[in-house]
């Protein structure tokens, strides 16, 4: 008995990804300020104050933007909508030169 | 997740800080040394250490309509397998054959982008519904409830890019109206069940749609993070004739479409009550043993819904309970009150799990005060207080199917923002009637 062959296609869709170039990192973090955002999980604001105490060891001039100037960037729907489309402009309006984002597992 | 996110996002390499551990179940101790001894140096050179990184994403795949393989079943398994296209199970090899065959049920243009689904942001197509509808094992007339299923997922509210979070949560696609007999889907006995073609077919489908246009996959992949996930649900079909002798309207009239008309829902289900047997010949009987273990199946998981601010369970039950419920008077409305009204968990319980879950900050007071806890829910303010976990009869979805020969229920909790409940009208071709006869005469010379 022969087998058949069969010509099968792609099932995949077209990517519709569009390149993001990322930025450098920050020359240093003094007198620098670093935005801290959230999405209100996993022990964020223990974690935060640890990393901030670890910034400033080494950077005693850097300073913080605390993450109740975001909002909740994973609560409902409509939270989580505003509060990102919000985020560019608060981080430019409060001069954040770098941040960390969320605490995800 | 976070890597497959960014990834669709089009950013290469972002720079992720990883926590050597699980949060959750570290003390405050271990988690200050390992935050101060691992995270906080790697968050801090990912801050200052970064060079200019923008590598350039790899394009090079095929286009839709392309054959990438020709060889013997065994071959088109094995390449499908090892590129990660399908579910591990075999498949039907989708030829350009099959795929047309399929593409006859619609008049939609095989090229239309019926959305673009993350996290791998991929353009979801007619074209490609019908591919991997031939691959789940679809019949060519299948189609026109797969593109309402594919039309329902893509709409934002359906939330796919939260498919692959670690609840696990699996999609369930509930069909009603006339096609229901005449696709031959089962809603009787060994309803939800695999076993009969449409409604084990149509499942795999949304399965295999989202591994393949949404690429959420299990590792080697990392799109798919569920922790303890189950198999995929097989199609739930209504049984309308039990719903009609009973005088109920139909679920696609509950949804706001015609009794005419034959829909698709498709929404997410985290988890399955155990077998809800009631008895009794009065629908306060049945009710109390339902609100009971539905509320042993939501449990603490309701603190969810008041987080993300949406909740819609599923009660699926047999002719026999739905009948003796309406010559009790009661309708479905009066069924969805009482449950609203009925099932319920301890607050504390919600308090004491929610941290554990990743929601460390989470009372039920903070809720209270920012006037986000619906007014019915708390029963008193007392220690012991009482938490209802339908707080609005409105979201319930009730479904008549199953066994006409026992007295089942089972209750279908949803992850709250994620897979939302999301409904389409199944589009049928104009010569619909005579291409369902073409392939029912297939059928019968094939048989």
């Amino acid at each position: 008995m022969t087998e058949s062959e069969y010509q099968v296609v792609w099932p995949l869709g077209r990517s519709a990804v569009e390149k993001i170039e990322m930025v450098s990192g920050v020359e240093g973090l003094d007198g620098k300020k670093v935005a801290f955002v959230w999405d209100y999980l996993f022990r964020g604001p223990e974690i935060f104050g640890v990393i901030k105490d670890e910034i400033s060891a080494r950077y005693p001039t850097a300073e913080f933007i605390d993450h109740d100037v975001f909002g909740n960037i994973h609560g409902s729907s409509a939270e989580e909508k505003a509060a990102l489309e919000l985020l560019p402009g608060r981080m430019r309006e409060h001069g954040a030169a770098g941040a960390v984002i969320a605490v995800g597992a | 997740m976070s890597r497959a996110v960014s990834r669709g996002l089009g950013i290469a390499d972002v720079p992720i800080a990883v926590y050597p551990g699980v949060i959750p179940t570290d003390s405050e101790a271990v988690l200050e040394q390992k935050v101060r001894e691992h995270l906080a140096p790697a968050v801090i050179a990912s801050l200052t250490e970064r060079a200019v990184a923008a590598k350039k994403i790899e394009t090079a795949e095929p286009v839709p309509h392309e054959i990438v393989h020709s060889g013997d079943l065994e071959s088109v398994q094995e390449f499908f397998s090892a590129r990660g296209w399908t579910d591990g199970l075999p498949i039907i090899p989708p030829t350009r054959q099959r795929v047309q065959q399929a593409l006859r049920f619609t008049s939609r243009d095989p090229d239309e982008v019926i959305g673009v689904l993350a996290p791998e942001f991929r353009e979801s197509t007619v074209w490609n519904v019908a591919v991997n509808g031939v691959m789940a094992g679809c019949r060519p007339e299948y189609f026109p409830v797969l593109l309402a299923i594919a039309d329902a997922l893509a709409d934002p509210q359906f939330r796919i890019q939260d498919a692959g979070s670690t609840p696990a949560w699996e999609p369930l696609v509930v069909i009603s109206g006339p096609l229901v007999k005449e696709l031959e889907f089962n809603f009787g006995t060994g309803v939800m069940r695999v076993g009969r073609q449409a409604n084990s077919s149509i499942g795999r489908f949304v399965r295999m749609y989202f591994r393949n246009m949404a690429g959420l996959r299990i590792p080697p992949s990392d799109s798919d993070q569920g922790a303890i996930g189950y198999s995929f649900n097989v199609a739930l079909a209504e049984d309308d004739d039990a719903v009609t002798s009973i005088g109920w309207p139909s679920y696609r009239e509950d949804k706001g479409f015609a009794r005419e008309d034959s829909i698709v829902t498709v929404r997410s289900v985290v988890t399955i009550s155990a077998p809800i047997y009631s008895g009794g010949s009065t629908a306060a009987e049945h009710l109390a043993t339902i609100s009971e273990i539905f509320g042993q199946a939501i449990g603490p998981w309701f603190y969810l819904g008041l987080v993300f601010g949406a909740w819609h369970p599923l009660l699926v039950m047999n002719p026999s309970i739905a009948r003796t419920i309406a010559a009790d008077d009661a309708d479905k409305d009066a069924v969805r009150r009482y449950l609203s009204e009925n099932v319920k968990t301890a607050a504390t319980s919600l308090e004491r799990y929610a941290p554990q879950v990743g929601h460390t900050d989470f009372t039920i007071e903070q809720y209270k005060q920012a006037g986000r806890l619906p007014s019915v829910s708390l029963e008193s303010d007392g220690p012991e207080q009482l938490i209802r976990t339908i707080p609005d009869p409105a979201n319930l979805d009730l479904v008549v199917a199953g066994s006409p020969s026992r007295n089942q229920s089972r209750a279908y909790v949803q992850n709250h923002n994620q897979g939302v409940p999301t409904s389409r009208k199944v589009v049928l071709p104009p010569n619909w009637d005579e291409l369902l006869e073409e392939q029912r005469d297939l059928k019968k010379g094939r048989e």
